[in-house]
């Protein structure tokens, strides 16, 4: 097997992109060995740091190993220098994979993560078991989430010969990532043996500290005696807070997460990563100009981190956004709950109309089912550009969902963010609602795959395109028995262990709330929602509200689902294939042969309701066939299903208008707001309809907001507006549309005959 | 007494300008698709012409389509085109870009940029347009560029080389009612180039593709070339004028004049006179047009 040897490679780009104030070095945990390094390494750990920088230093001017001097270039933050003695090192010794595997973690540590991972999988190519080298790719693994962790991570945890510090690396990581699944027995576990490899080999313990401080947060405790523990092992370092933030993030409670950050930072104030973290939360809660500051400390102190880089970008666009308030002059302890829309100024008139009236749908819907009173000021973010929504939820663009909430805050693609039909920014809107009751009702503490569940329930059932819509790849991995155990659901979200899992569990926890809801109503799921208000285990809570086992649930839902969609999922090559018939029938005109294929289809598969759908194919068969009753039927159909796709709802809607059905049209035309609000030609000839049908309060917010889009034909949207006032009885503005009409079009008849009737009215 | 007079001269006119010559080409298709495609737009083109009446329209197309044929129609009108006539030349097939030249695709040997430049050069008519719908037609621009000349490309560069749709699109609007953005009843070139960049847009974003294509206009009279008329009745023809359509006809020019003279002088007016006088303006134009329209209802010779 070919090495592409990559020493050299990425120097420039270390160089480029290092950090003279980066966070502190991590402890080697015997990935180096030397004597006075580790009597430096003693002095920090003590929390001695003016004896700990006098040791770096002076080990720094001696003839040391090139890799010991890079250590304390390394541990004095002169990582450029610890860059150079590195190079020169693997330079002069390339079969040191010791040396070479500390030098990735010197690139992981600058946030060169692809870098870091080259020399570690060089590393492993050499010599396969390298227990720091896979410590450090599981690590690097782990900071994005990717399913490839455990590749690395398990050797580890299995091997009893690795090094004892990257065995104590490896649990320390376990025992992070079971804490985000809420896998709080396995992370107990972890941080006992990790525990005792410190113990026996003379490891400080500062870190799995931490860990079980963050522990007994998540069990619900409100302090832990191991923070102090943690801070007696390594008084100076601030993992006694950064450990436990990082966990109420995880847990989506931010304002906690703000508290331990805001500790870490007044022990470590040079720590660059939790200013940033505390920067990016404060965000989330939306304390922009406190967020602010500790972001530029964080890029004053680690100008490289793309996060803090990005996320400051970010702040600097908001000047482009309105705050659009609802009521307009809303304050806190307003009775009515306070709204506030942050749109991009182009978009902002569109779009500001429908949020907002769906939004206090959505509260009010939610509310009367979960028995819950939302009581903090609201407020929802959309981003034109997708990758500042990805910056807004993760600090890195790349993210592959469409909304967030973070409590109070929703940040969500908008309407012009992905192409038109690629997804339903009303209910991405509806969905981000539902998690701000689950989050809100429960002060965060509803596990993932309920408050998902929730949200993905309340899509299907009330939101604005209702319809139980299951994607194929979700019926597939039905069929392979993919489905989790619920109370392992969470781990589906956090840590999906195949490529399409993270779908597959959202269907999985909209399926179970529609199971709950079937047997026990609306008053069965605000109970499960009550519960989760409490520390309860998902089984426990479980056990409380059924009275039965987490494995039986698993069982009975299993059974349900068999009932419900056990023909769909056990027939999906049938489906593709009596699809693919109705398409080629389609291709051919043999409209008689795509209705024959479409029939079939549609009984295997009702629930898909895409743009290549049997029934948008079987209506415009039945269309072709000069039958719009049965076609009206089959658009009808689709809708009751969940349909969205723009142009099927054109169609559908056009075919209402050929059939002299005004209202049906307006209903279908209406839909297509709350998937592409910005199509100005849509506002229009909805603002045309309405007038036809003698609804001119509807017709005039239409035309209005068609005007915010700057429409092609403007004179036309100003006229159809007066036109609108004027049948409700606004003359001065319908006067004033026409004269802007004129002003554009001064031949324009129409506009001319309603200014003279209007004029003389008048007088 | 009557007057005779040309209804459509009476039309207010944005500019004085003179006749219209209109040139069509319909270059090499090379697939059957293009071939249908290139032959509707330019059926559309000539279509439209012929509903400015007054207009003389040359198609070339198939064989005719030459270098040499159309260098000749450019020649021929050296002589018969005043400086106030408007020359329109549409060029509706392929075209190429090699980084030095761009050449439409005719039969026979193609004609450059250059060539064109040449022959538009020497023509008197102060006000030409070229609509150029070819691929790589971006690339024309630099070469054809003159203070008298409107310049439209269904591309921005010619680096845009794959077949375009503006053509049809651009065609389509001079019978669309929608693309008639001030309700005139006729379509210019300004008219239809936002018609059909709109419509280049749309097509791309619908369909969820990357755009290959970007229309692209240059020069500043583009409002003024009228390229089709939306009401067709009896285009250019001279009718008997009663007195009472003659003055009321008179009243409507009028009005119009004064409207555009006030918009050409709206840096000179402050902002709520101008707005009090436009609005004086139009609602007087709007009688106008009422009295013309009562006056046509009851006309006796």
């Amino acid at each position: 097997m070919s090495i592409r040897p990559i020493h050299t490679l990425s120097v420039v780009t270390l160089l480029l992109s290092l950090a003279l104030s980066a966070p502190a070095r991590d402890l080697p945990y015997g990935a180096v060995s030397n004597a006075l390094l580790s009597r430096c390494d003693a002095e920090h750990t003590r929390g001695t740091l003016a004896e700990a920088r006098s040791c770096y230093a002076n080990l720094l001017q001696s003839d040391a190993p090139l890799a010991i001097r890079a250590e304390a270039a390394w541990a004095m933050q002169d990582l450029k220098a610890a860059n150079r003695f590195f190079q020169d090192a693997v330079k002069g010794q390339p079969d040191n994979l010791d040396v070479l595997t500390r030098w990735g973690e010197l690139f992981a540590h600058s946030h060169q993560n692809a870098e870091a991972m080259e020399i570690f999988k060089e590393v492993l190519a050499t010599k396969p078991g390298h227990s720091f080298a896979l410590a450090g790719a599981a690590r690097v693994l782990a900071q994005s989430f990717s399913g490839e962790t455990t590749t690395f991570l398990t050797p580890l945890l299995d091997a009893s010969n690795a090094a004892p510090g990257a065995q104590l690396r490896a649990r320390l990581l376990a025992a992070r990532m079971a804490l985000e699944r809420a896998d709080i027995d396995a992370a107990d576990q972890h941080l006992a043996v990790a525990s005792t490899l410190a113990d026996t080999h003379s490891f400080n313990a500062a870190h799995v500290f931490a860990l079980r401080a963050a522990l007994d947060l998540r069990r619900g405790q409100t302090s832990s005696d191991w923070v102090a523990k943690a801070l007696e092992a390594r008084p100076a370092s601030a993992l006694a807070y950064t450990e436990p933030a990082r966990n109420f993030v995880m847990t989506r409670r931010y304002r906690e997460a703000v508290t331990w950050y805001q500790r870490a930072i007044e022990l470590e104030p040079q720590l660059a990563s939790a200013h940033e973290a505390l920067g990016i939360n404060l965000m989330r809660i939306n304390r922009l100009s406190e967020a602010r500051e500790h972001l530029e400390t964080a890029y004053e102190l680690d100008p490289y981190s793309p996060i803090t880089v990005n996320t400051l970008r970010l702040l600097d666009s908001f000047t482009r956004f309105d705050v659009i308030s609802d009521p307009p002059d809303a304050k806190p302890g307003d009775e009515r709950l306070p709204l506030h829309l942050r749109l991009r100024k182009d978009e902002s008139a569109a779009i500001a109309p429908y949020a907002i009236a769906m939004t206090r749908q959505a509260i009010a819907v939610f509310e009367k089912r979960y028995g819950y009173t939302l009581d903090q000021p609201l407020v929802v973010e959309m981003y034109p550009d997708h990758d500042d929504f990805a910056v807004r939820t993760a600090g890195m663009p790349g993210l592959g969902i469409l909304g967030v909430a973070f409590g109070y805050l929703v940040a969500m693609d908008s309407p012009s963010g992905r192409a038109v039909g690629e997804f339903q920014w009303g209910t991405t809107l509806w969905h981000e609602l539902a998690h701000v009751l689950t989050l809100s009702a429960t002060n965060h503490k509803v596990p993932r795959w309920y408050s998902e569940g929730l949200s993905v329930f309340e899509e299907w059932q009330s939101g604005p395109n209702p319809g139980i819509r299951i994607p194929p790849s979700v019926f597939e991995a039905m069929a392979e028995d993919k489905l989790l155990p619920i109370s392992e659901l969470d781990g589906g979200f956090i840590r999906p262990s195949y490529p399409n899992q993270v779908i597959v569990s959202y269907m999985q926890a909209g399926l179970i709330c529609q199971y709950l809801h079937e047997e026990l109503g609306d008053a069965g799921l605000a109970e499960l929602l009550r519960s989760f208000s409490t520390d309860i285990s998902t089984a426990d809570a479980i056990e409380q509200l059924l009275g039965i086992a987490a494995a039986e649930f698993d069982a009975r839902f299993k059974i349900w689902v068999d009932k419900h969609h056990g023909r769909t999922y056990q027939s999906m090559d049938a489906w593709r294939g009596s699809l693919a018939t109705m398409h080629s029938a389609l291709q051919t005109e043999d409209y008689h042969g795509a209705i024959a294929a479409a029939r079939p289809t549609i009984e295997l598969y009702p629930g898909y309701i895409e743009a290549d759908s049997a029934w948008l194919g079987m209506a415009r068969a039945e269309r072709a066939l000069d039958k719009p009753s049965d076609a009206l039927a089959s658009f009808e159909r689709w809708i009751e299903h969940g349909g969205y796709d723009p142009q099927g709802l054109k169609d559908f809607a056009a075919l209402h208008i050929e059939e002299g059905n005004t209202d049906d049209a307006i209903r279908i035309l209406m839909r297509i707001n709350d998937v592409d609000p910005l199509d100005d030609s849509l506002h229009v000839q909805l603002g045309s309809l309405l007038l036809d049908a003698d609804r001119p309060a509807e017709a005039s917010n239409e035309l209005t907001i068609a005007l915010a889009l700057e429409p092609h034909d403007k004179a036309q949207v100003l006229y159809l507006s007066a036109r609108a006032l004027t049948a409700l009885g606004e003359t001065d503005n319908a006067t004033e549309r026409l004269f802007q009409a004129l002003e554009i079009a001064p031949n324009y008849r129409e506009a001319q005959k309603l200014l003279l009737q209007l004029s003389r009215n008048n007088h | 007494m009557k007057q005779i007079l040309s209804l459509w001269f009476c039309f207010w006119p944005l500019m004085s300008l003179g006749a219209t010559d209109i040139v069509i080409v319909q270059g090499l298709s090379g697939e059957a698709h293009y071939a249908t495609q290139f032959a509707s737009t330019s059926d559309a083109l000539e279509r439209s012409a012929n509903s400015l009446g007054v207009s003389t329209t040359r198609l070339l197309r198939g064989a005719e389509a030459t270098r040499q044929n159309l260098l000749r129609e450019l020649t021929t009108r050296q002589s018969t085109l005043a400086a106030d006539d408007v020359f329109v030349l549409y060029l509706i097939g392929h075209g190429s870009w090699d980084d030095e030249t761009y050449k439409f695709n005719l039969a026979g040997p193609d004609i450059t940029a250059r060539d064109l430049a040449t022959a538009l050069d020497n023509l008197p008519a102060q006000t030409q347009l070229i609509v150029n719908t070819s691929s790589a037609s971006g690339a024309m621009l630099d070469a054809l560029t003159h203070e008298r000349r409107v310049l439209v490309s269904a591309t921005r560069s010619g680096a845009e080389r794959h077949a375009t749709r503006f053509g049809p699109f651009f065609a389509n609007s001079l019978s669309d009612d929608s693309a008639d953005l001030n309700k005139d009843k006729r379509i210019s070139a300004a008219e239809a180039f936002a018609f059909a960049e709109r419509a280049v847009a749309d097509f791309y974003s619908s369909d969820n593709q990357l755009a290959t294509e970007h229309p692209k206009i240059l020069g500043d009279r583009a409002s003024a070339v009228i390229l089709s008329r939306l009401d067709r009745t009896n285009p250019g023809s001279e009718v008997s004028l009663s007195p009472a359509v003659a003055a009321a006809l008179a009243n409507r020019d009028a009005a119009n004049a004064h409207i555009e003279a006030l918009k050409l002088n709206r840096d000179s007016l402050a902002g709520d006179n101008y707005q009090q006088q436009l609005r004086r303006a139009l609602l007087e134009l709007a009688l106008a047009e009422e009295t013309l329209e009562q006056a046509q209802g009851d006309k006796t010779p």
